[in-house]
Protein backbone atom coordinates (compact mmCIF):
# COMPACT_ATOMS: atom_id res chain seq x y z
CA UNK A 1 0.00 0.00 0.00
CA UNK A 2 2.78 2.86 -1.14
CA UNK A 3 0.73 4.48 -3.83
CA UNK A 4 -0.08 7.93 -2.44
CA UNK A 5 -3.70 7.51 -4.27
CA UNK A 6 -4.27 4.47 -1.87
CA UNK A 7 -3.96 6.82 1.63
CA UNK A 8 -7.01 6.86 1.94
CA UNK A 9 -8.08 3.57 2.48
CA UNK A 10 -5.16 3.34 4.97
CA UNK A 11 -6.07 3.22 8.65
CA UNK A 12 -3.67 3.06 11.41
CA UNK A 13 -5.24 2.41 13.68
CA UNK A 14 -7.25 0.12 12.20
CA UNK A 15 -4.02 -1.72 10.59
CA UNK A 16 -2.65 -1.62 14.20
CA UNK A 17 -5.81 -3.01 15.74
CA UNK A 18 -5.99 -5.69 12.62
CA UNK A 19 -2.26 -6.88 13.33
CA UNK A 20 -3.13 -8.00 16.99
CA UNK A 21 -5.54 -10.60 15.42
CA UNK A 22 -2.54 -12.15 13.66
CA UNK A 23 -2.43 -15.53 15.76
CA UNK A 24 -3.82 -17.98 13.66
CA UNK A 25 -1.58 -19.99 12.00
CA UNK A 26 -1.89 -23.34 9.64
CA UNK A 27 -1.11 -26.48 12.10
CA UNK A 28 2.21 -28.09 11.94
CA UNK A 29 1.20 -31.19 9.81
CA UNK A 30 0.01 -28.68 7.04
CA UNK A 31 3.54 -27.27 6.88
CA UNK A 32 5.03 -30.76 6.88
CA UNK A 33 2.93 -32.20 4.28
CA UNK A 34 3.13 -28.65 1.83
CA UNK A 35 6.94 -28.64 2.34
CA UNK A 36 7.32 -32.42 1.86
CA UNK A 37 5.33 -31.94 -1.58
CA UNK A 38 7.35 -29.33 -2.81
CA UNK A 39 10.55 -31.05 -2.16
CA UNK A 40 9.53 -34.36 -3.51
CA UNK A 41 8.02 -33.09 -6.53
CA UNK A 42 9.75 -34.12 -9.82
CA UNK A 43 12.29 -31.54 -10.70
CA UNK A 44 12.09 -29.76 -13.67
CA UNK A 45 14.65 -30.84 -16.36
CA UNK A 46 16.59 -27.97 -17.91
CA UNK A 47 15.16 -25.73 -20.23
CA UNK A 48 14.69 -26.91 -23.56
CA UNK A 49 16.86 -25.75 -26.21
CA UNK A 50 16.71 -25.55 -29.80
CA UNK A 51 18.64 -28.19 -30.55
CA UNK A 52 16.67 -30.69 -28.84
CA UNK A 53 14.50 -31.85 -31.13
CA UNK A 54 16.50 -31.47 -34.02
CA UNK A 55 19.12 -34.09 -32.04
CA UNK A 56 15.87 -36.55 -31.43
CA UNK A 57 14.77 -36.45 -34.56
CA UNK A 58 18.69 -37.43 -35.59
CA UNK A 59 18.10 -40.21 -33.74
CA UNK A 60 14.98 -41.04 -34.97
CA UNK A 61 16.30 -41.22 -38.56
CA UNK A 62 19.85 -42.31 -37.72
CA UNK A 63 19.05 -46.24 -38.11
CA UNK A 64 16.48 -46.07 -40.71
CA UNK A 65 19.33 -44.31 -42.61
CA UNK A 66 22.08 -46.40 -41.85
CA UNK A 67 20.21 -49.53 -42.58
CA UNK A 68 19.70 -47.77 -45.95
CA UNK A 69 22.63 -46.59 -46.73
CA UNK A 70 24.17 -50.38 -45.61
CA UNK A 71 21.87 -51.69 -48.45
CA UNK A 72 22.71 -49.63 -50.93
CA UNK A 73 26.42 -50.10 -49.96
CA UNK A 74 26.07 -53.79 -50.54
CA UNK A 75 23.74 -54.05 -53.68
CA UNK A 76 26.18 -51.95 -55.46
CA UNK A 77 29.17 -54.47 -54.14
CA UNK A 78 27.43 -57.23 -55.69
CA UNK A 79 26.65 -55.66 -58.76
CA UNK A 80 30.33 -53.80 -59.28
CA UNK A 81 31.32 -57.55 -58.63
CA UNK A 82 29.06 -59.05 -61.28
CA UNK A 83 29.65 -56.58 -63.84
CA UNK A 84 33.79 -57.17 -63.43
CA UNK A 85 33.63 -61.07 -62.91
CA UNK A 86 34.60 -61.07 -59.41
CA UNK A 87 32.39 -64.08 -58.77
CA UNK A 88 32.55 -65.83 -61.52
CA UNK A 89 35.18 -67.36 -63.78
CA UNK A 90 36.90 -65.28 -66.59
CA UNK A 91 37.10 -66.69 -69.63
CA UNK A 92 40.47 -66.53 -70.75
CA UNK A 93 41.00 -68.27 -67.22
CA UNK A 94 39.11 -71.45 -68.57
CA UNK A 95 40.55 -71.47 -71.95
CA UNK A 96 44.27 -71.20 -70.75
CA UNK A 97 43.95 -73.88 -67.89
CA UNK A 98 41.93 -75.74 -71.28
CA UNK A 99 45.25 -75.56 -72.91
CA UNK A 100 47.39 -76.59 -70.03
CA UNK A 101 45.37 -79.53 -69.97
CA UNK A 102 45.49 -80.53 -73.20
CA UNK A 103 49.64 -79.58 -73.71
CA UNK A 104 50.16 -82.76 -75.18
CA UNK A 105 48.25 -82.71 -78.20
CA UNK A 106 50.33 -79.91 -79.64
CA UNK A 107 52.05 -80.75 -82.63
CA UNK A 108 55.55 -79.07 -83.93
CA UNK A 109 53.83 -78.88 -87.48
CA UNK A 110 51.62 -76.08 -86.32
CA UNK A 111 54.61 -74.33 -84.02
CA UNK A 112 56.16 -74.83 -87.83
CA UNK A 113 53.47 -73.24 -89.59
CA UNK A 114 52.79 -70.31 -87.50
CA UNK A 115 56.53 -69.53 -87.14
CA UNK A 116 56.52 -69.36 -90.87
CA UNK A 117 53.57 -66.27 -90.59
CA UNK A 118 55.32 -64.43 -88.27
CA UNK A 119 58.57 -64.31 -90.41
CA UNK A 120 56.36 -62.88 -93.70
CA UNK A 121 54.20 -60.52 -91.28
CA UNK A 122 55.65 -56.99 -91.69
CA UNK A 123 56.29 -55.27 -88.07
CA UNK A 124 53.33 -52.91 -86.72
CA UNK A 125 54.16 -49.70 -84.88
CA UNK A 126 51.30 -49.64 -82.68
CA UNK A 127 51.81 -53.21 -81.14
CA UNK A 128 51.57 -53.01 -77.36
CA UNK A 129 55.16 -54.21 -75.75
CA UNK A 130 54.59 -56.83 -73.13
CA UNK A 131 54.80 -56.88 -69.57
CA UNK A 132 57.03 -59.24 -68.65
CA UNK A 133 57.14 -61.32 -65.24
CA UNK A 134 59.89 -61.75 -62.77
CA UNK A 135 63.07 -63.69 -64.16
CA UNK A 136 61.56 -64.68 -67.54
CA UNK A 137 60.25 -62.50 -70.36
CA UNK A 138 59.58 -62.48 -73.97
CA UNK A 139 60.64 -61.15 -76.91
CA UNK A 140 57.75 -60.60 -78.47
CA UNK A 141 57.58 -59.59 -82.05
CA UNK A 142 54.82 -57.03 -83.25
CA UNK A 143 51.99 -58.60 -84.12
CA UNK A 144 50.53 -57.48 -87.64
CA UNK A 145 47.51 -56.02 -88.47
CA UNK A 146 46.50 -58.82 -90.59
CA UNK A 147 46.84 -60.84 -87.82
CA UNK A 148 43.30 -63.56 -86.92
CA UNK A 149 41.82 -62.03 -83.80
CA UNK A 150 43.35 -63.03 -80.56
CA UNK A 151 41.73 -64.06 -77.31
CA UNK A 152 39.17 -61.91 -75.90
CA UNK A 153 41.56 -59.77 -73.75
CA UNK A 154 41.51 -59.73 -70.32
CA UNK A 155 39.19 -57.20 -68.45
CA UNK A 156 41.28 -54.81 -66.64
CA UNK A 157 42.37 -55.29 -63.19
CA UNK A 158 40.05 -54.17 -60.51
CA UNK A 159 41.06 -52.00 -57.96
CA UNK A 160 38.87 -53.42 -55.32
CA UNK A 161 39.94 -56.94 -56.73
CA UNK A 162 43.47 -56.08 -55.95
CA UNK A 163 42.19 -54.93 -52.78
CA UNK A 164 40.43 -57.85 -51.86
CA UNK A 165 42.17 -60.76 -52.75
CA UNK A 166 41.73 -62.82 -49.72
CA UNK A 167 37.56 -62.02 -50.13
CA UNK A 168 37.20 -65.72 -51.77
CA UNK A 169 37.91 -68.65 -49.34
CA UNK A 170 40.76 -70.84 -51.35
CA UNK A 171 38.39 -73.47 -51.91
CA UNK A 172 35.96 -71.17 -53.22
CA UNK A 173 38.81 -69.72 -55.56
CA UNK A 174 39.75 -72.89 -56.31
CA UNK A 175 36.20 -73.83 -57.31
CA UNK A 176 35.81 -70.83 -59.55
CA UNK A 177 38.80 -71.59 -61.61
CA UNK A 178 37.45 -75.20 -62.27
CA UNK A 179 33.50 -73.67 -62.51
CA UNK A 180 33.69 -75.53 -65.86
CA UNK A 181 34.36 -78.82 -64.06
CA UNK A 182 30.40 -78.73 -62.87
CA UNK A 183 29.07 -77.84 -66.30
CA UNK A 184 27.96 -80.96 -68.58
CA UNK A 185 30.74 -82.78 -69.82
CA UNK A 186 29.43 -82.25 -73.39
CA UNK A 187 29.20 -78.45 -72.64
CA UNK A 188 33.41 -78.56 -71.57
CA UNK A 189 34.25 -80.35 -74.33
CA UNK A 190 33.16 -77.86 -76.90
CA UNK A 191 34.53 -74.99 -75.02
CA UNK A 192 37.90 -76.38 -75.08
CA UNK A 193 37.64 -77.12 -78.63
CA UNK A 194 36.52 -73.67 -79.77
CA UNK A 195 39.36 -72.36 -77.65
CA UNK A 196 41.93 -74.19 -79.24
CA UNK A 197 40.69 -73.25 -82.47
CA UNK A 198 41.21 -70.08 -81.64
CA UNK A 199 44.27 -70.35 -80.45
CA UNK A 200 45.51 -72.59 -83.15
CA UNK A 201 44.31 -69.28 -85.32
CA UNK A 202 46.24 -66.72 -83.84
CA UNK A 203 49.66 -65.39 -84.29
CA UNK A 204 52.72 -66.94 -81.31
CA UNK A 205 53.43 -63.02 -81.02
CA UNK A 206 49.56 -62.62 -79.94
CA UNK A 207 49.84 -65.43 -77.51
CA UNK A 208 53.05 -64.12 -75.78
CA UNK A 209 51.32 -60.92 -76.09
CA UNK A 210 48.07 -62.81 -73.89
CA UNK A 211 50.64 -64.60 -71.74
CA UNK A 212 52.46 -61.12 -70.79
CA UNK A 213 49.24 -59.75 -69.95
CA UNK A 214 48.11 -62.88 -67.59
CA UNK A 215 51.62 -61.65 -65.82
CA UNK A 216 50.64 -58.24 -65.35
CA UNK A 217 47.28 -59.23 -64.24
CA UNK A 218 48.97 -61.75 -61.41
CA UNK A 219 47.87 -64.77 -62.75
CA UNK A 220 51.04 -66.34 -62.91
CA UNK A 221 50.10 -70.00 -62.95
CA UNK A 222 47.37 -69.54 -65.86
CA UNK A 223 50.33 -67.78 -67.58
CA UNK A 224 52.59 -70.25 -66.64
CA UNK A 225 50.38 -72.69 -68.31
CA UNK A 226 50.09 -70.85 -70.71
CA UNK A 227 53.75 -70.80 -72.21
CA UNK A 228 54.22 -74.14 -71.50
CA UNK A 229 51.68 -74.83 -73.81
CA UNK A 230 53.32 -72.27 -75.98
CA UNK A 231 56.51 -73.81 -75.89
CA UNK A 232 55.30 -77.36 -76.59
CA UNK A 233 53.51 -75.74 -79.98
CA UNK A 234 56.11 -73.75 -80.86
CA UNK A 235 59.72 -75.51 -79.82
CA UNK A 236 61.74 -73.40 -81.93
CA UNK A 237 60.47 -70.19 -81.21
CA UNK A 238 63.33 -67.68 -79.54
CA UNK A 239 62.72 -66.65 -76.34
CA UNK A 240 64.89 -64.66 -73.91
CA UNK A 241 65.01 -63.49 -70.12
CA UNK A 242 64.84 -60.08 -69.35
CA UNK A 243 64.67 -57.96 -66.41
CA UNK A 244 60.99 -56.53 -65.16
CA UNK A 245 60.46 -53.32 -66.34
CA UNK A 246 59.82 -50.56 -63.97
CA UNK A 247 56.16 -50.55 -63.09
CA UNK B 1 14.84 -6.05 4.38
CA UNK B 2 15.12 -8.35 1.50
CA UNK B 3 18.02 -8.17 -0.82
CA UNK B 4 16.95 -8.99 -4.52
CA UNK B 5 18.70 -12.71 -3.97
CA UNK B 6 15.88 -13.65 -0.85
CA UNK B 7 12.76 -11.43 -2.93
CA UNK B 8 9.91 -13.35 -3.69
CA UNK B 9 10.22 -13.55 -6.86
CA UNK B 10 13.82 -14.64 -6.90
CA UNK B 11 13.15 -17.97 -4.70
CA UNK B 12 10.07 -19.08 -7.09
CA UNK B 13 12.13 -18.49 -10.24
CA UNK B 14 14.84 -21.08 -8.33
CA UNK B 15 12.44 -23.01 -6.58
CA UNK B 16 11.06 -23.33 -10.68
CA UNK B 17 14.38 -24.16 -11.68
CA UNK B 18 15.30 -26.66 -9.42
CA UNK B 19 16.59 -25.47 -6.46
CA UNK B 20 13.45 -27.43 -3.62
CA UNK B 21 15.53 -25.61 -1.08
CA UNK B 22 14.18 -22.17 -2.19
CA UNK B 23 10.90 -23.24 -1.58
CA UNK B 24 10.90 -23.52 2.02
CA UNK B 25 11.45 -19.45 2.97
CA UNK B 26 8.62 -18.35 0.22
CA UNK B 27 6.24 -20.79 2.11
CA UNK B 28 7.50 -19.41 5.57
CA UNK B 29 7.03 -15.84 4.43
CA UNK B 30 3.46 -16.33 2.90
CA UNK B 31 2.17 -19.36 5.12
CA UNK B 32 -0.13 -17.13 7.92
CA UNK B 33 -1.38 -14.10 5.47
CA UNK B 34 -2.94 -17.16 3.29
CA UNK B 35 -4.10 -18.70 6.07
CA UNK B 36 -5.62 -16.60 7.96
CA UNK B 37 -6.93 -14.73 4.36
CA UNK B 38 -8.76 -18.22 3.72
CA UNK B 39 -9.63 -18.70 7.13
CA UNK B 40 -11.79 -15.85 7.81
CA UNK B 41 -13.09 -15.43 4.40
CA UNK B 42 -14.48 -19.18 5.03
CA UNK B 43 -15.10 -19.23 8.81
CA UNK B 44 -14.21 -22.52 9.21
CA UNK B 45 -10.60 -23.99 10.08
CA UNK B 46 -11.00 -27.30 8.43
CA UNK B 47 -12.26 -25.26 5.23
CA UNK B 48 -9.34 -23.00 5.37
CA UNK B 49 -6.96 -26.03 6.07
CA UNK B 50 -7.81 -27.70 2.64
CA UNK B 51 -8.47 -24.55 0.89
CA UNK B 52 -4.49 -23.48 2.09
CA UNK B 53 -3.22 -27.05 0.97
CA UNK B 54 -5.14 -26.64 -2.54
CA UNK B 55 -3.49 -23.26 -3.23
CA UNK B 56 0.14 -24.06 -2.39
CA UNK B 57 0.17 -27.69 -4.26
CA UNK B 58 -2.18 -25.83 -6.86
CA UNK B 59 1.56 -23.33 -6.96
CA UNK B 60 4.07 -26.28 -6.55
CA UNK B 61 2.61 -27.69 -9.92
CA UNK B 62 2.33 -24.52 -11.81
CA UNK B 63 5.89 -23.40 -10.69
CA UNK B 64 7.14 -24.83 -14.17
CA UNK B 65 5.14 -21.86 -15.94
CA UNK B 66 5.68 -19.10 -13.46
CA UNK B 67 7.09 -16.14 -14.90
CA UNK B 68 7.54 -13.13 -13.49
CA UNK B 69 4.87 -10.22 -14.44
CA UNK B 70 3.90 -9.08 -11.20
CA UNK B 71 4.93 -9.24 -7.46
CA UNK B 72 4.82 -13.08 -6.44
CA UNK B 73 2.01 -11.81 -3.51
CA UNK B 74 -0.08 -10.64 -6.23
CA UNK B 75 0.29 -14.26 -8.14
CA UNK B 76 -0.01 -16.57 -4.79
CA UNK B 77 -2.93 -14.25 -4.19
CA UNK B 78 -4.43 -14.66 -7.15
CA UNK B 79 -4.65 -18.16 -7.30
CA UNK B 80 -5.90 -18.46 -3.49
CA UNK B 81 -8.57 -16.12 -4.64
CA UNK B 82 -9.51 -18.47 -7.69
CA UNK B 83 -10.02 -21.22 -5.31
CA UNK B 84 -12.21 -19.52 -3.17
CA UNK B 85 -14.30 -18.75 -5.98
CA UNK B 86 -14.38 -22.28 -6.93
CA UNK B 87 -15.34 -23.08 -3.58
CA UNK B 88 -18.25 -20.33 -3.51
CA UNK B 89 -19.88 -21.79 -7.20
CA UNK B 90 -19.50 -25.54 -5.64
CA UNK B 91 -21.32 -24.28 -2.60
CA UNK B 92 -24.99 -24.51 -2.04
CA UNK B 93 -25.14 -21.23 -1.78
CA UNK B 94 -23.21 -20.19 -4.81
CA UNK B 95 -20.92 -17.23 -5.79
CA UNK B 96 -22.06 -14.34 -3.01
CA UNK B 97 -23.58 -11.75 -4.75
CA UNK B 98 -21.14 -8.83 -3.12
CA UNK B 99 -18.84 -10.35 -6.09
CA UNK B 100 -21.26 -8.14 -7.99
CA UNK B 101 -19.99 -4.96 -9.73
CA UNK B 102 -23.10 -3.05 -8.40
CA UNK B 103 -23.80 -4.92 -5.28
CA UNK B 104 -27.01 -4.04 -3.29
CA UNK B 105 -25.31 -5.68 0.13
CA UNK B 106 -23.21 -2.48 0.13
CA UNK B 107 -25.97 -0.32 0.74
CA UNK B 108 -28.51 -2.22 2.21
CA UNK B 109 -26.21 -3.77 4.89
CA UNK B 110 -27.19 -3.10 8.16
CA UNK B 111 -25.14 -1.02 10.43
CA UNK B 112 -22.69 -2.60 13.11
CA UNK B 113 -23.92 -2.19 16.77
CA UNK B 114 -21.89 0.20 18.51
CA UNK B 115 -19.14 -1.32 21.20
CA UNK B 116 -20.74 -1.81 24.52
CA UNK B 117 -18.69 0.79 26.72
CA UNK B 118 -17.53 -1.58 29.30
CA UNK B 119 -15.65 -3.39 26.36
CA UNK B 120 -13.57 -0.49 25.41
CA UNK B 121 -10.74 -1.17 27.31
CA UNK B 122 -9.83 -3.95 26.42
CA UNK B 123 -7.73 -4.07 23.49
CA UNK B 124 -8.03 -7.21 23.22
CA UNK B 125 -11.87 -7.70 22.79
CA UNK B 126 -11.58 -4.52 20.13
CA UNK B 127 -9.53 -6.68 18.09
CA UNK B 128 -11.99 -9.46 18.36
CA UNK B 129 -15.07 -7.10 17.78
CA UNK B 130 -12.97 -5.94 14.61
CA UNK B 131 -12.90 -9.47 13.48
CA UNK B 132 -16.77 -10.00 14.21
CA UNK B 133 -17.32 -6.71 12.51
CA UNK B 134 -15.23 -8.25 9.46
CA UNK B 135 -16.80 -11.69 9.26
CA UNK B 136 -20.26 -9.34 9.18
CA UNK B 137 -18.75 -7.73 6.26
CA UNK B 138 -19.73 -9.10 2.33
CA UNK B 139 -17.71 -11.17 0.94
CA UNK B 140 -15.85 -9.21 -1.57
CA UNK B 141 -15.35 -6.07 0.84
CA UNK B 142 -13.79 -8.55 3.46
CA UNK B 143 -11.50 -10.45 1.10
CA UNK B 144 -10.36 -6.54 0.10
CA UNK B 145 -9.63 -5.89 3.71
CA UNK B 146 -7.43 -9.06 3.86
CA UNK B 147 -5.91 -8.75 0.84
CA UNK B 148 -4.81 -5.13 1.97
CA UNK B 149 -4.28 -6.28 5.79
CA UNK B 150 -2.43 -9.39 5.12
CA UNK B 151 -1.11 -10.16 2.10
CA UNK B 152 -0.27 -5.91 1.69
CA UNK B 153 -1.36 -5.32 -1.77
CA UNK B 154 -1.81 -2.35 -3.25
CA UNK B 155 -5.20 -1.62 -5.08
CA UNK B 156 -3.75 -2.31 -8.33
CA UNK B 157 -2.43 -5.48 -7.26
CA UNK B 158 -6.13 -6.59 -5.18
CA UNK B 159 -7.64 -5.60 -8.55
CA UNK B 160 -4.91 -7.83 -10.49
CA UNK B 161 -5.60 -10.60 -7.94
CA UNK B 162 -9.42 -10.45 -7.89
CA UNK B 163 -9.78 -9.99 -11.32
CA UNK B 164 -11.82 -6.82 -10.55
CA UNK B 165 -10.97 -3.21 -11.70
CA UNK B 166 -9.28 -0.99 -9.88
CA UNK B 167 -11.97 1.63 -8.89
CA UNK B 168 -13.97 -1.38 -8.14
CA UNK B 169 -11.62 -2.54 -5.10
CA UNK B 170 -11.76 0.85 -4.29
CA UNK B 171 -15.24 1.06 -3.98
CA UNK B 172 -14.98 -2.55 -2.31
CA UNK B 173 -12.81 -1.24 0.61
CA UNK B 174 -14.57 2.11 1.35
CA UNK B 175 -17.58 0.75 1.92
CA UNK B 176 -15.52 -2.08 4.09
CA UNK B 177 -13.21 0.45 6.24
CA UNK B 178 -16.57 2.86 6.84
CA UNK B 179 -18.31 0.10 8.47
CA UNK B 180 -15.39 -1.47 10.42
CA UNK B 181 -14.76 2.43 11.78
CA UNK B 182 -18.49 2.76 12.35
CA UNK B 183 -18.63 -0.53 14.36
CA UNK B 184 -15.30 -0.20 16.65
CA UNK B 185 -16.28 3.50 17.10
CA UNK B 186 -16.74 3.35 20.60
CA UNK B 187 -14.10 1.58 21.04
CA UNK B 188 -11.59 4.71 19.56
Amino acid sequence: MNDPRDAEFHDVDLSALYRATRDPEPPAWLDRYILTAASDAPQPSAPPVAPRPRRRRTRVWAAPAALAATVVLAVGLVRLARETGEWAPPPESKALRSLAESAAEADAGAAGRAQSRVDDRPPSAAAPRPAVSAGEAVRVAPPSASAPPALPAAPPEDPMRRSMPLQTAPAEQERQRNGFQAAPAGRRADEDGALRERQDRRSPEEWLAAIAELRRQGRATEAEASLAEFRRRYPDYPLQTAPEPPR
Amino acid sequence: MRTEDDADETLMLRYRDGDAAAFAPLYARHKGPLYRYLLRQCGRPALAEELFQDVWLKLIAARTGYSVQARFATYLYRLAHNRLIDHYRASRRGLPLSYGEDCPEWVEAPAPAENQPEAQDDRRRQAERLLELLAELPEAQREAVLLKEEAGLSLEEIAQATGTGRETVKSRLRYAMARLRQGLRGAR
